[in-house]
């Protein structure tokens, strides 16, 4: 099945693609994976007074979950970490016509995002 | 997937074994069923729809397996199969050795490869559950990193034969730690194997005790990091 022009589209200009500093206390960084393709996905948050200022990724992968990724940091910009967190997959499965054994890519995306809030959040209780 | 159902693989065995242990003959509904053939119309019979990989082998549910008895079992029952005897028999008959015959064969792949069996066992047990997503930083890093090192390659202009050379003995080294790596958790797992074939030998029924499951578990932890050291290696032996 051949990539829906959306998941091209971001595959070709990416979204945000970059890092943002891992130890600036306002970055929240979520790392995950896809162990049975081997894909990996590093999501990174900048959040100021509960609102998510920008958003950075890097994603060694397929299209899907290149797209996957920036499709997320796009939708992330601006919203509180609350509404963050209720990105669900199969919002992004729907917005870039992933096929079904593309979906584990929306997915990783979904845990990057809430390992990006977990480590703010980890990360900002402590002190 | 309800594959563990009432007994254990040793007691099914190939479950033609045993007379009584067979369902009746689809084609005659004759209870003298022996071996996968039917005693009474010689028709060839299906697996079990629930049967798996180690039944069929006979080895019950051990994780060590000496691979020539393996090999000697994969081409007995190859023969018993093999679709060209059946060629002049019904098509039923035919079908039911082409589908056999496939099962078999992939049962051997993935028997054969100690990371892909441990991988069909936890499935068996857990169901389709996933392996986890979260991965040990250290290892996440170094993956990283060599991803980084590989774009940077890949961006380097070819007539930079210094700067590529460099790029590219990184990462051999690279390549050469995530193999070193890779043989340690082989190591690991080979440990796992031998406690859970030690708890396997006094297992009645199917309940795995808790110690099994607890092997499981540290099982997954290793199985979940081969999918991206295959993938990394992969990466790295594309461009060197």
């Amino acid at each position: 099945m051949a990539y829906s022009d959306k998941v091209i589209d971001h595959y070709n200009n990416p979204r945000n693609m970059g890092s943002l500093d891992k130890k600036d206390k306002k970055v929240g960084t979520g790392v995950v994976g896809a162990p049975e393709c081997g894909d990996v996905m590093k999501l990174q948050l900048k959040i100021s007074g509960g609102v998510i200022e920008d958003a950075r990724f890097k994603t060694f992968g397929c299209g899907s979950a290149i797209a996957s990724s920036s499709l997320a940091t796009e939708w992330v910009k601006g919203k509180t970490l609350d509404e963050a967190f209720q990105i669900k997959n199969t919002e992004i499965v729907n917005e870039l016509n992933l096929p079904p054994v593309k979906i584990h890519c929306s997915v990783l995306a979904e845990d990057a995002i809430k390992a990006a809030i977990s480590d703010y959040k980890k990360k900002n209780e402590t002190e | 997937m309800e594959i563990l159902s009432q007994k254990t693989g040793s007691e099914r065995g190939p479950f033609f074994e045993k007379p009584g242990v067979a369902p009746p003959c689809w084609n005659c509904a004759s209870n003298n069923v022996k071996m996968y053939n039917c005693v009474s119309c010689t028709s060839i019979q299906q697996f079990l729809h629930d049967t798996d990989y180690f039944t069929i082998f006979n080895i019950g549910y051990t994780l060590h397996i000496d691979p020539e008895n393996l090999e000697k079992k994969y081409y007995e029952l190859s023969r018993r199969f093999h679709p060209d005897y059946y060629q002049n028999r019904s098509k039923a008959e035919q079908e039911i050795s082409l589908e056999n015959t496939a099962f078999l064969n992939k049962a051997y792949q993935t028997l054969s490869d100690p990371f892909k069996r441990c991988a069909y066992l936890v499935q068996l047990i857990e169901g389709d559950k996933n392996l986890p997503t979260e991965v040990p930083a250290a290892l996440f890093e170094e993956i990283f990193e060599i991803q980084e090192t590989l774009e940077t390659l890949r961006d380097t202009d070819e007539s930079d034969e210094a700067a590529r050379s460099a790029l590219k003995t990184v990462l051999q080294n690279a390549s050469e730690h995530m193999l070193q790596f890779e043989s340690e958790e082989k190591a690991q797992l080979d440990h796992l194997f031998t406690k859970w074939d030690a708890l396997e030998t006094g297992r009645k029924e199917r309940d795995f005790s808790d110690a099994q499951k607890k092997l499981l578990v540290q099982m997954k932890q290793i199985l979940s990091h081969a999918g991206y050291i295959d993938r990394i290696l992969q990466d790295i032996n594309a461009v060197l």
